[in-house]
C-alpha cells in the first residue's frame, strides 16, 4: 500500500493480482464525492479498509450515500477527492473499462440485457476480455453449476422468460464470469420475495466459501447485513460510518442511539442469523435406505435410545420419519409408512431460518443436509433455543446498558403453542390421507 | 398475436384483388388517349392497367422511394445517435427545428423553391423527399435510444462495456423496434410524396395521375392512384415483416418461436 510505488509497477501488480482471481484488499482513503450543484457532499471523507476475501456490508437508510460509496470503487462515480487502492494500486490510474471488467458488478433487478440469452449474458465479460471460445464454454458450464441453474434448460432462454430469482442467479453468474477478485453487489436481492431472497442469500454464502472474493454488499436491510456480512458498516448521512465491525459485535454493542434504532427490536432473535446449523453439534437419528434390514435399524434404535429412524432415498436424501413401532411391524413398503419429511435445512442455513423451517413444517426436529441434499444429521428445536440462551447471556454480559431483549421464555412459549398446533394438524392430515388411501385400495380390490 | 399474423396474409391478398379488378376494368377502355397514356405500344387497341408507361412509372417511383429511403437511413440514424450523445439543448433544438420545419412545409412548396433556386437538377426531388422523410427516422432513433432502461446502461458500464460497446451492443439493439417503426413511417410517407415528383419532371406514378387529370381520363387517373396506393400498402407490409423479424428475439412479445 505504499504510495511511493511507481505507477507502472503498481499497475502491473494490480493487473497480475486481479487476473489471478485471488481476492484483493480494497482501501478507501478519505474518499469524498461532491455532486455538482448539491450543497452537502454525498460522501464525506470516507475511509475504510476492506480485507481480502471478506464480505463487507454497507448498510444504512436510503440516500445515505452507501451506493455512491460503492460505485466509486469501480469508478461508475468518480471521487471528488481521496484515493481508492485496490490490491495496493491506485484504481484511478488504471484504464476504467479494464478495471470494471475485473470487478464483478451485481445490481438490483439483475440488469440482464433483454436481447441476449442467458448464456450470452453470462459470457459477456469473458468476451469483452477476448477469451478463447473453449475457455468461455468451460467457464460458463462451471458458472451454471455454481449458481444452481441447469445449463441445458436455461442457457438459451431470454431473461424475460425467467423469474426474478433466476434472473438474479444469472446476474451473479455474469458478475463472476471472468473470475474477478472483487464483487460489488448493489441491493441485489432487494426486489425479490422474502423466500427467494432468503434462499439466494444462503446460496451467496455457499458460493463465497468456494470462490472467496472480496465482496462489497450494499443493503438497507439490517437483517440481510447481519446474515451476510463478515463485517457490517452502518452508515449515516453523507456516508459517515456510525459503527463498523463483526455483526455480533454491532448487535451486542450498538455504539449509539442511531445504530440501536437502526438495528431495531428483537436483537436476540436477529443474532440467530449469526449461528449456522453446521456450528451446532448435530445429532444423528439412525437412518437407513430401503434395502437395509429392519433388524439392523431396530438394533440401532435400541442402542441409541431414539424412537424414530429416518428413511433415506438412494441419494441419501431424507424421505420419511418412521417410528419404532412401525418398523417392528416390518412394513413391506416403508416409503408409505410414517411421516413424510416436511422440510430440511442446509449446513449453511442460519439458526434463524432453521427455526423458521421447524415452525412451518410443524416438527421440533428437522434433518440437515449437505450441498447435494444428503443427510448429515438433525437439528432439534431445543438446540436452537439453547443457542439463543447462550447468545442472550453473552449479550447481557457484553453490554452494560443492555437494550431490552426478548426473553427466552417469551420466544419458546410462542414456539411451543404454535409448534403443537402445527404438529397436531400435520398428524390429522396424515391420518386422513392414510385412511383415504386405504378406502381407495379397498374400493379397487372390490 | 394471431391477429397480426392474419394481417400479414390478408394485406397482399387485398392488393392482388385490387390490381386484378383494376386490370379487368381498365381492359374495357378503348379510348385512344387513355390507351396512349398507359402504354407506349402504338398498335394497342385496348387499354391495359399494366401497360409499359405504367410499369416504367412504377419502377421510377420505386427508384425515387428506394434512393431517398437509403439516404434517409444514412442521414437519419446517425443524426439521431448524435443527438443522444449531446446534452446540449441548443444543438438538439436547432436540428429538431430544421427537420420539423422540413416536415411541416408542404413538399410541393419545397420542391418548387429548390427548383427555383437550383434549376431542374436530378437531385432536387431526392433532396425534397429526404428532407421530408428524415424526421420520423431521426426522432424514433432518439426515442428508441432514450427509452433504454438507464439501469441496463449502468449495469453494462459496470461490466466494463466501453461507451462505443454500450451503444452498439446495448442501446442500438434495444432501440431497433422503435427505429424500425420510424423507418416504416418514413417509407409510407415517401411513397405518397414521391407522386409529387412529377411536377419537377422526375417521373414516378405521379406522371400517370397527372396525365389522367390533364386529359380528363378517369381510368388513367385511377390506374396511377391505385398503383401508388398498392405500392404504399405493400411497402408498409414489407416493413411490418421486417419489424417482426429484425427485432431482437428476446424483446418479442411472443414466446421463443
Amino acid at each position: 500500500m505504499s504510495s511511493t510505488e511507481s505507477t507502472t509497477s503498481s499497475r502491473r501488480e494490480l493487473r497480475e493480482a486481479m487476473a489471478a482471481g485471488t481476492a484483493v484488499e480494497i482501501d478507501l482513503q478519505a474518499v469524498t464525492k461532491q455532486f455538482p450543484g448539491s450543497g452537502a457532499p454525498a460522501v464525506e471523507e470516507f475511509s475504510l479498509t476492506i480485507p481480502a476475501g471478506e464480505i463487507v456490508v454497507f448498510v444504512g437508510p436510503s440516500g445515505c450515500g452507501k451506493t455512491t460509496t460503492m460505485r466509486m470503487i469501480n469508478r461508475l462515480v468518480r471521487p471528488t477527492s481521496g484515493r481508492i487502492l485496490i490490491g495496493g494500486a491506485d484504481a484511478a490510474k488504471m484504464k476504467t473499462d479494464d478495471l470494471r471488467r475485473r470487478i464483478g458488478y451485481v445490481v438490483q433487478q439483475a440488469g440482464l440485457l433483454p436481447h441476449l440469452t442467458v448464456r450470452q449474458n453470462i459470457e459477456s465479460v469473458p468476451r469483452l476480455l477476448k477469451w478463447k471460445s473453449g475457455r468461455i464454454d468451460e467457464r460458463s458450464s462451471e458458472l451454471f453449476e455454481l449458481v444452481g441453474l441447469d445449463e441445458e434448460e436455461f442457457a438459451n432462454r431470454y431473461p424475460r422468460e425467467l423469474s426474478g430469482g433466476q434472473q438474479q442467479r444469472v446476474g451473479v453468474a455474469r458478475a463472476l464470469a471472468a473470475d474477478p477478485p472483487i464483487l460489488l453487489m448493489d441491493e441485489p436481492f432487494g426486489a425479490l420475495d422474502p423466500i427467494t431472497r432468503d434462499r439466494l442469500q444462503s446460496e451467496l454464502l455457499k458460493i463465497q466459501r468456494r470462490v472467496r472474493k472480496t465482496i462489497v454488499f450494499v443493503t438497507h436491510d439490517i437483517d440481510e447485513a447481519i446474515k451476510l456480512g463478515d463485517r457490517v458498516v452502518v452508515l449515516r448521512e453523507r456516508s459517515r460510518i456510525a459503527q463498523q465491525g463483526p455483526p455480533d459485535e454491532i448487535l451486542a454493542n450498538p455504539s449509539d442511539r442511531y445504530v440501536r434504532s437502526f438495528i431495531g427490536g428483537g436483537a436476540a432473535v436477529k443474532r440467530l442469523h449469526l449461528v449456522r446449523v453446521e456450528d451446532l453439534e448435530l445429532e444423528r437419528y439412525p437412518a437407513f435406505t430401503e434395502p437395509e434390514g429392519y433388524d439392523e435399524i431396530l438394533r440401532q434404535l435400541g442402542e441409541t435410545g431414539y424412537d424414530y429412524a429416518l428413511l433415506l432415498d438412494n441419494h441419501q436424501r431424507p424421505q420419511r420419519w418412521l417410528h419404532r413401532d412401525e418398523l417392528q411391524d416390518r412394513p413391506g413398503r416403508p416409503d408409505l409408512e410414517g411421516q413424510a419429511v416436511q422440510g430440511v435445512v442446509m449446513a449453511t442455513t442460519t439458526l434463524h431460518d432453521a427455526m423458521d423451517e421447524m415452525l412451518s413444517s410443524g416438527t421440533g426436529v428437522v434433518p440437515a443436509v449437505d450441498d447435494r441434499g444428503a443427510y448429515i444429521g438433525t437439528v432439534r428445536l431445543d438446540q436452537v433455543t439453547d443457542a439463543l440462551d447462550e447468545i442472550h447471556v453473552t449479550a447481557v454480559a457484553e453490554q452494560e446498558d443492555a437494550a431490552p431483549v426478548q426473553t427466552l421464555a417469551e420466544i419458546t412459549g410462542e414456539l411451543d403453542s404454535r409448534e403443537l398446533q402445527a404438529a397436531q394438524k400435520l398428524l390429522d392430515d396424515e391420518r386422513a390421507a392414510r385412511e383415504q388411501a386405504a378406502t381407495e385400495r379397498e374400493a379397487e380390490g372390490a | 398475436m394471431s391477429g397480426g399474423r392474419r394481417q400479414l396474409i390478408i394485406t397482399p391478398l387485398l392488393v392482388v384483388v385490387a390490381l386484378g379488378l383494376l386490370y379487368v376494368l381498365i381492359g374495357k377502355q378503348t379510348d385512344g388517349i387513355a390507351i396512349a397514356s398507359l402504354t407506349a405500344d402504338e398498335n394497342a387497341t385496348s387499354a391495359t392497367a399494366f401497360g409499359s408507361k405504367v410499369t416504367d412509372a412504377l419502377l421510377q417511383h420505386i427508384q425515387l422511394v428506394g434512393i431517398s429511403a437509403a439516404i434517409v437511413l444514412v442521414v437519419g440514424i446517425p443524426l439521431g445517435i448524435l443527438l443522444t450523445r449531446t446534452t446540449s439543448r441548443v444543438v438538439g433544438g436547432v436540428v429538431n427545428g430544421i427537420f420539423n420545419a422540413g416536415q411541416a412545409a408542404p413538399v410541393i412548396g419545397v420542391l418548387v423553391l429548390l427548383v427555383a433556386i437550383f434549376g431542374l437538377k436530378t437531385w432536387v426531388p431526392y433532396a425534397a423527399l429526404v428532407l421530408y422523410a428524415v424526421l420520423p427516422v431521426m426522432r424514433n432513433t432518439v426515442e428508441g435510444i432514450r427509452n433504454v432502461d438507464p439501469g441496463l446502461l449502468d449495469a453494462a458500464r459496470g461490466q466494463g462495456y466501453s461507451r462505443v460497446q454500450v451503444l452498439t451492443r446495448v442501446e442500438l439493439p434495444l432501440a431497433v423496434p422503435v427505429i424500425l417503426a420510424g423507418i416504416r413511417t418514413a417509407l409510407v410517407l415517401l411513397v405518397g410524396t414521391a407522386t409529387l415528383a412529377t411536377f419537377v419532371n422526375a417521373g414516378g406514378l405521379g406522371d400517370i395521375v397527372n396525365d389522367g387529370i390533364k386529359n380528363q381520363r378517369q381510368a388513367v387517373m385511377i390506374t396511377g392512384a391505385v398503383f401508388a396506393a398498392a405500392l404504399a400498402v405493400m411497402i408498409d407490409w414489407l416493413a411490418a415483416i421486417a419489424e417482426r423479424y429484425l427485432s431482437p428475439r428476446g424483446l418479442r412479445r411472443e414466446g421463443a418461436a
